[in-house]
């Protein structure tokens, strides 16, 4: 049995070490019996859970998560789907949207603060067509645009980061306190989304306050998404850490 | 579009032996998906409450704090919130999705947070499948948990520790290795043959 073919198990169970984890999707992205078997292996390891000797959830639990429901922002469909099932305009939802907006608003003079310290004036440059570098003017230049957003998002490999976009500004930053590295001869790589359409947008290695603008456009994207690739970028996004619908 | 699709992974087939006019809890959780993809929350409240007791049971065990599974729980169920538009039913039951993902995120919180609290003093070597008491249990729970630990029982004593100490455990398998003084190696061997054969004692049903 070849090495990493064995890993499957140990890969369910998250018992790899990181840099094997790595490896690891890298190779299943390519090997289809890997694939399965992870699949398979996925629907045995939770029936363990019924072994579990633990407590029930507290009641409380359920009340928080479904009190926190109306504050979090709903993916839509990965795209291919996307346009199908885009919610129409539902005027509880539009009610939402709109107090959510404020609330955006209401955190942003604290966050300019919070970003400014981030990015702390450096410079950061790591794109193969130099998109524009991250400096404190422009940064208050788009944390001041009227619809700034900043979304807040968890990769898979537990890497806090935020999109700050402004789509009247047609510019997006991405902003990472602490990326970790995405490993040997890996890059992450940024990606705008557009209805059924990609493109691959700036490359960022890992670091303490990594801050890099996006190419773009910005002001007809659907999404913005994150994902691990070999050094150089990747036309089409393989290993995706997350996404972001703005 | 899928929305009100028949799911076709696995888990499909696992209806509950007596009743074939009614869906399987699997078909069930997937219409819940569906729906709470389309913002509705009463469905999202029904998939929690069908799936939050073994959820919980999963992080619960890895990170043995009320608190620590408390937030971890919740930060799971906001990402099925969030998600639940994505989700593929072709891929993978809505079990296996929202558990994998406890799993990991309950795995991340051991290593980075809690290491020291959450291990050896919680953690001892001994076989899950002894010390069932969990407390939702219900007929189906019963009968599930005898059909698992019998599963269980037909692994050899080392596949049914590796695979208890890395799903329960949180272990990595080099610390598995170190536990049960063997090579990395057969310790990767282990924990596949050890699913394997749980998967084929198991069947598909879930």
């Amino acid at each position: 049995m070849d090495e990493i073919h064995g890993a499957t198990g140990a890969y369910v169970l998250d018992a790899l070490e990181d840099d094997e984890r790595e490896a690891f999707e890298a190779h299943r992205a390519v090997c289809p019996t890997c694939s399965r078997e992870v699949a398979g292996f996925c629907e045995t390891a939770p029936r363990l859970a019924v072994l579990a000797a633990a407590p029930a959830p507290p009641p409380a639990l359920r009340a928080a998560i479904l009190a926190g429901l109306d504050d979090v922002r709903q993916l839509p469909p990965l795209h291919g789907h996307a346009l199908q099932v885009r919610p129409t305009a539902v005027d509880a939802l539009a009610v939402r949207r709109a107090s959510r907006r404020a609330r955006v608003l209401s955190v942003l003079v604290a966050a300019v603060s919070v970003l400014a310290l981030a990015l702390g004036g450096t410079v950061y440059s790591l794109t193969r067509e130099q998109a524009p570098v991250a400096g404190p003017a422009a940064d208050a230049a788009l944390l001041s645009a009227p619809d700034a957003q900043i979304l807040p998002l968890v990769l898979d490999n537990g890497a806090r980061v935020s999109f700050v976009v402004s789509k009247s500004q047609n510019r997006a930053l991405f902003v990472g306190g602490d990326l970790p590295s995405p490993g040997r001869g890996k890059t992450y790589e940024l990606w705008t989304m557009r209805g059924q359409t990609v493109t691959p947008d700036a490359l960022v290695g890992g670091g303490t306050n990594v801050s890099q603008w996006l190419h773009g456009p910005v002001s007809g994207s659907s999404d913005v998404a994150v994902s691990i690739e070999d050094e150089g970028g990747a036309a089409q996004p393989t290993a995706v850490q997350g996404v972001v619908a703005i | 579009m899928t929305l009100y699709a028949v799911p076709s992974g696995p888990g499909d087939d696992s209806r509950p032996s007596g009743a074939p006019g009614l869906p399987s809890e699997a078909e069930v959780l997937v219409a819940l998906v569906h729906r709470s993809a389309q913002g509705d929350q009463d469905a999202f409240a029904e998939l929690y409450d069908l799936t939050s007791g073994r959820v919980h049971g999963i992080v619960w065990r890895v990170l043995r704090s009320t608190d620590h599974a408390a937030e971890v729980t919740q930060e799971v169920y906001t990402e099925v919130w969030r998600q639940a538009a994505r989700f593929d039913a072709g891929k993978g039951s809505v079990l296996a999705w929202v558990a994998t993902m406890a799993h990991r995120r309950a795995v991340d919180r051991v290593r980075s947070v809690t290491r020291e609290v959450a291990r050896d003093d919680h953690y001892a070597v001994s076989g899950v499948g002894r010390e069932v008491d969990h407390v939702w249990e219900g007929v189906e729970q019963r009968l599930e948990a005898q059909r698992v630990r019998k599963g269980l029982e037909s692994l050899t004593p080392i596949q049914r520790e590796a695979l208890t100490l890395a799903y329960f455990g949180g272990l990595t398998q080099t610390e598995i290795a170190a536990r049960l003084q063997l090579p990395l190696g057969t310790v990767k061997t282990r924990v596949r043959d050890g699913l394997i054969r749980l998967r084929d004692a198991l069947g598909v049903e879930a």
